[in-house]
């Protein structure tokens, strides 16, 4: 047992348990504090499986961006100087049967899958070291287009978010 | 003793059934929003792993950040349509915006 497995599995367990909290939490501001230490917890896992640059975008994007965003919805949509936000939930048992059913399901396709039968699984070509030179050749070569609609998407996604949320608009 | 595949398609299943349990019974829009971003991150990190086998062309990892890229202009716009609706209804709480138009 080294090192770096106990410090994966303690990134597993980080994610594992922040995850829960996001669920159960009774105040919607603890609910979206411990979604940070989640976006933390898998960009250290993608760490594990060699992936820096992922690793760092998720960074930047979840926990300075989408979470940013989040707490500011959260702000916004409640009054000012309530200490407690409430945080509601109604089915749950019938959420937790249907989210259980769905665990069960999956995770025996994953235990009963044998994965040493996928030839590409087996080659012993992982991936080692830095990734960011490979993803820039990918994106400006095989992906061009896929990268150019995105940029596009993003802009329309802009320019939309503003004029839904403008006041004008009747 | 080593790191496998299958942990990561546990940690992400994990994070995936949480995200479907979020979305059904939470009553804050947002709320919502916060287990679709989690769904979204589970297969983020189920195309990472499997992209770790394939170190060739990474097609994992490139396509895990479009996925990034969607999960954001998602945010953004529905972030902006929850404003409106509480401008309107006053409330974030799905069960109590139960008309189509007035």
């Amino acid at each position: 047992m080294t090192i770096e497995i106990i410090l994966f599995y303690a990134l597993a367990f980080l994610t594992i348990v922040s995850t829960i909290t996001v669920a159960v939490a009774n105040n919607i501001l603890y609910a979206a504090l411990s979604l940070l230490c989640t976006f933390i917890g898998i960009a250290g896992l993608y760490i594990y499986a060699s992936a820096d640059y992922l690793a760092v975008t998720q960074i930047m994007v979840y926990v300075g961006g989408v979470l940013v965003l989040l707490i500011f919805g959260i702000m916004l949509t409640n009054k000012i100087g309530i200490k407690h936000l409430p945080n509601p939930s109604a089915n749950k048992w019938n959420g937790f049967l249907l989210s259980f059913s769905v665990f069960i399901i999956i995770a025996l396709g994953i235990v009963k899958t044998n994965f040493e039968k996928i030839p590409w699984l087996q080659a012993n070509n992982q991936t080692e070291g830095k990734t960011t030179t490979q993803i820039g050749f990918n994106l400006l070569t095989t992906y061009v287009f896929p990268f150019e609609l995105a940029s596009v998407l993003l802009l329309v996604a802009l320019i939309g978010a503003a004029f839904v949320a403008s006041k004008q608009n009747k | 003793m080593q790191i496998t595949l299958q942990h990561y398609l546990f940690i992400s299943l994990f994070l995936f059934v949480t995200g479907i349990y979020i979305s059904i019974t939470k009553k804050n829009a947002i709320m919502i929003l916060i287990g679709i971003e989690l769904i979204l991150n589970a297969a983020n990190l189920n195309l990472v792993a499997f992209s770790k086998f394939d170190a060739d062309q990474m097609q994992g990892q490139t396509f895990a950040l479009f996925v990034i890229l969607i999960a954001a202009c998602e945010a953004a716009v529905a972030l902006a349509i929850v404003l409106k609706a509480y401008d309107y209804f006053k409330t974030v709480h799905l069960n109590e915006i139960n008309n189509l138009k007035y």
